[in-house]
């Protein structure tokens, strides 16, 4: 082949290969490199995005957000006149440029800024080259609204663990506990980015490169609590120290009312949590959904739904109550040493008599009566929308035989257990979307603190009669002679309930109270603990129903 | 013919100035500093090309050994007078200068004058030419400075194809690197092996020669991999692989290829517009104004800039080739030589910066900062005038 003709073809070939090489880098992957190219001298800054506001159910504003302004500059940039007349403005520094060794970053040098100071740096911009008041959303939490603290909860940076959960950078404000833990995501907004350019030794080369993004604002949330509701409640509970009540809507689920006593500031708690973590009467936990009690007497509804599904027990089984039960070799007392005589169930109920449910958790028998409770399938969380919820204790038989070992177990504990007593431990809210259930003859909404949402329903299959047996007894509580509570009976509404006292090792009983109203078409159920303050007719129930009539009254 | 030829090298010398116009602009949007040290460099070099037109061919000829050994003593003392860890300029006065690309000149000049009194070139002229283009080589290669070395036998190779060198020697040169290339899969080693095996048998070579060549296959392919290993650091694999993959290293090297497809790429069709280029003019690549000047070119002139460029070198190149036809032995030698060290320059630095190849410091002609190489450029271009204006 002729020499000539070898030569040429390794230009061209050259040439071609170079050619496409080129089509591909420049023309076919120019997006690609393109967007490097900025990343590679675009520096984002970000721009925090304001948190959703949160509301109440009548609109009332509990949670939102003010600016912090923030000034930075680099300490190149600026003259010393001008870092001088910055010094007059804003007093001392957070960060005296002057003590730095690098000098061509930007850097923050005071944040908290009053609005009028931040409006003078910006109006003198041209004054001050390179200063930048960019201007951080914070959290307001109203000091009138801390009762509210356990369910708004508080914010916080996002810790090392958040920031891989929820693919966060460091400094992002995340939501700690709460409401704002829990719809962190609608809470919070998109943040944006404002541009600086930089060599790639880091310095800068550009302060506006790009238009900034701006940061878009989280979605607000509508709360089912009533804030005047629960400022009532937290007023009836001025003269305890403890307790917990839930006002709730077993048709829909809404949650009027979640209020724990004592409780802690959300606009306080990054100054006061060490304080709170150490202060004994825990103003940390949730009472409503992480206080744990022994049910006592208010367990009587389900131990007599047992009984009924047993078919051992009938609306009309009559136990005789002479103040006390011998079992064994021991005296089981009632709580009226005088004795109820002769009751059937529903009175049993209403009277709340020790002895009569001794004498049916006897009949039906412990492996029996723990077997018809778990067949109840009720679960062991409510599922609010909380975090943290504790799980309530219903004990099984493998519970027992764990316990107490194999042979340990006697017949005895099944009257223990029939009056609320022993191995079982419910929290306030549990009680409260179990009376729900029981009001709505086996129905009840899953309880939520997001308005116009409906998270679905629990249902516990019993025959209808059966939970209007219960029902009868619980409305004889109140309007029934010699019903626990019937020193609460009023005509201008109808309602039932249970009272209970919980046995407390460590001192005073526990006051308890569960109702429901109205008594034919149940729309509301009030739940109380008061923690030490003895018979539940004594301080939850009173408490119970002033919020009933109160309720009735605003309705 | 002359008159084709005229038109031709009037081509070349448009061609020329185009692109060393061009590297100027590139320059001066990359830093005044180059742009003006670049002009002092240019001046010398057109004085240096007008003084080379003033020599006779002939006198050039008889001067050529002689010219050459003295470049070969330059490289000597280059090893001898710097004590840095890469030895490759020897300082006279203001100027620093790098013999080896000087050698580039008188190298093509030394082998036209061995091939230049036969019409039919002896093994033993090739094996002279040879020996001397090893020599030159070795001494280059100590400094280090192994793609300078090796343009030295891409030269070499050149002029004695196109001059008419027999193809038992040739034939082992070319399997020689390609054979160490091929070797990073049994696969291609094998097809490499095969092939030559059947191209001598058809072109009728004697058992001894194919044997010698299947050897030279097999031994290089074989310890290539075994050097690589055993014989390069760390560091020096990766430089040679970088361009690879560059964005999965972390090194300066690699980190520059990167940047150097970045820069690229995002220029684009029409590019950033000259000095806006946000690669180079931030400092995310380095060497701009050296290795890089075609990236850096291609970032503010985008692909309609770069693919002009590539046209240019190309028509430049046949061009060359056109004058080289019909002419006398020397010049002829001569011509082959400058078609030699433009095209070994321009594709290997073009290859570099779109990491076809990797980065071996190769400048590209008339674009790069430098004065050695703008010097010897030039004086190739006064060579060509000098050529035709003694062919008439």
């Amino acid at each position: 082949m002729d020499k000539n003709k070898i030569f040429n073809i390794g230009i061209w070939l050259v040439f071609t290969i170079l050619f496409l090489r080129l089509f591909q880098i420049q023309i076919l992957k120019h997006e690609y490199y393109y967007e490097l190219s900025l990343k590679n001298y675009l520096k984002p800054l970000k721009l925090h995005a304001p948190r959703g506001d949160i509301y109440d159910r009548k609109g009332k504003l509990l949670a939102h957000w003010e600016p912090v302004f923030r000034v930075s500059l680099i300490p190149d940039l600026i003259a010393p006149e001008g870092l001088k007349k910055l010094k007059e403005i804003l007093g001392s520094l957070d960060v005296d440029p002057e003590t730095l060794q690098i000098k061509s970053n930007y850097i923050t040098i005071k944040t908290g800024i009053p609005f009028h100071k931040a409006l003078i740096i910006e109006e003198n911009y041209e004054e001050f080259p390179s200063v930048v008041v960019d201007a951080d959303p914070s959290r307001v939490y109203y000091p009138q609204f801390n009762y509210l603290s356990h369910i708004i909860g508080y914010v916080g940076e996002a810790s090392q663990e958040e920031i891989e959960k929820f693919n966060l950078s460091p400094g992002d404000i995340v939501g700690k506990t709460g409401v704002e833990a829990v719809y962190d995501t609608i809470l919070r907004g998109k943040d944006g980015y404002r541009f600086i350019a930089m060599d790639s030794k880091g310095a800068i080369v550009d302060l506006n490169p790009r238009p900034p993004i701006p940061p878009v604002k989280g979605r607000s949330l509508k709360l089912t609590i009533d804030s005047d509701l629960t400022h009532y409640i937290d007023s009836l509970f001025l003269p305890y120290e403890k307790g917990a009540c839930v006002v709730y809507n077993p048709q829909t689920g809404d949650i009027y009312s979640l209020y724990s006593k004592p409780y802690f500031s959300s606009s306080l708690i990054k100054f006061k949590w060490g304080e709170y973590l150490k202060d004994p009467s825990s103003p940390l936990i949730n009472r409503t959904i992480q206080g744990l009690y022994p049910p006592g007497s208010v367990f009587k509804p389900i131990s007599a739904l047992i009984g009924l599904s047993s078919g051992k027990i009938e609306k009309n089984t009559v136990f005789n109550c002479p103040g006390s039960y011998r079992f064994g070799t021991r005296i089981w007392k009632c709580w009226k040493s005088s004795g109820h005589g002769n009751l059937d169930l529903i009175q049993a109920i209403a009277q709340s008599c020790d002895v009569y449910f001794y004498q049916l958790g006897l009949k039906v028998g412990l492996e029996d009566f723990l077997n018809i409770l778990e067949d109840f399938r009720l679960p062991i969380k409510t599922g609010i929308d909380l975090p943290g919820e504790y799980q309530v204790l219903l004990p099984n038989m493998d519970y027992y035989r764990k316990k107490y070992g194999e042979y340990g177990v006697t017949e005895g504990y099944v009257m223990n257990l029939s009056i609320g007593q022993g191995e079982v431990l419910l929290t306030p809210i549990w009680i409260a979307v179990v009376t729900g259930i029981i009001a709505n003859r086996g129905i009840g909404a899953i309880p939520h603190l997001l308005l116009d949402h409906n998270p679905g329903y629990i249902k516990w299959d019993l025959p209808r009669e059966d939970f209007e047996v219960v029902r009868e007894g619980m409305l004889q509580v109140i309007k029934g002679e010699h019903g626990t509570a019937s020193f609460l009976y009023s005509p201008q509404f109808s309602f039932a309930g249970k009272t209970g006292t919980a046995q407390n090792p460590h001192g005073e009983d526990h006051s308890l109270f569960t109702c429901f109203s109205p008594y034919e078409n149940p729309q509301i159920v009030i739940t109380v603990v008061v923690e030490n303050a003895g018979h539940g007719s004594e301080a939850a129930a009173p408490i119970a129903a002033k919020i009933l009539k109160r309720w009735y009254e605003k309705k | 013919m002359r008159k084709n030829k005229q038109l031709y090298l009037i081509g070349i010398l448009i061609i020329a100035i185009i692109i060393t116009f061009l590297g100027l602009l590139e320059l001066s949007a990359i830093k005044d500093i180059f742009f003006w040290g670049q002009i002092q460099r240019i001046i010398i070099a057109v004085v240096a090309g007008m003084l080379f037109y003033l020599i006779p061919l002939k006198n050039l000829k008889s001067l050529s050994y002689i010219f050459h050994a003295l470049i070969l003593i330059f490289l000597v003392v280059v090893l001898f007078s710097s004590h840095e860890d890469v030895k490759r300029w020897i300082t006279i006065g203001p100027f620093n200068i790098q013999p080896s690309e000087f050698a580039k000149l008188s190298l093509i000049l030394a082998i036209s004058r061995i091939y230049a009194d036969n019409e039919k070139i002896k093994n033993s002229q090739v094996l002279k030419a040879l020996l001397i283009t090893i020599l030159t080589a070795v001494l280059v290669l100590i400094e280090p400075d192994l793609a300078t070395s090796v343009t030295y036998l891409f030269i070499f190779f050149v002029i004695s194809y196109g001059m008419g060198a027999a193809r038992e020697i040739l034939i082992p040169l070319i399997l020689l690197p390609l054979s160490a290339l091929f070797s990073v899969h049994p696969l291609l080693v094998v097809i490499l092996f095969i092939g030559t095996f059947v191209y001598l048998k058809l072109q009728n070579f004697s058992p001894f020669i194919t044997l010698i060549n299947l050897f030279l296959i097999l031994s290089v392919s074989l310890s290539t991999p075994i050097i690589w290993e055993k014989g390069l650091k760390d560091y020096q694999r990766q430089r040679l692989t970088a361009f690879l993959t560059p964005e999965k290293y972390k090194n300066r090297e690699a980190w520059q290829i990167y940047q150097a497809q970045i820069a690229l790429g995002s220029g684009g069709l029409t590019g950033k517009g000259l000095g806006k280029g946000t690669q180079k003019g931030l400092a995310f690549l380095p060497a701009a104004h050296t290795d890089f000047i075609f990236t850096s070119f291609g970032e503010e002139f985008g692909f309609l800039g770069t693919s002009f460029l590539l046209l240019l070198y190309s028509l430049f190149l046949v061009f060359i080739l056109k004058m080289a036809q019909r002419t006398g032995r020397y010049h002829k030698g001569i011509l082959l030589g400058i078609w030699g060290y433009f095209f070994y320059h321009y594709a290997l630095n073009m290859a570099a910066n779109v990491s076809l190849f990797p980065v071996v410091g190769i400048p590209l002609p008339f674009m790069t900062f430098g004065g050695s190489h703008i010097i010897v450029e030039f004086i190739m271009l006064s060579m060509l005038f000098r050529i035709l204006k003694e062919e008439a």
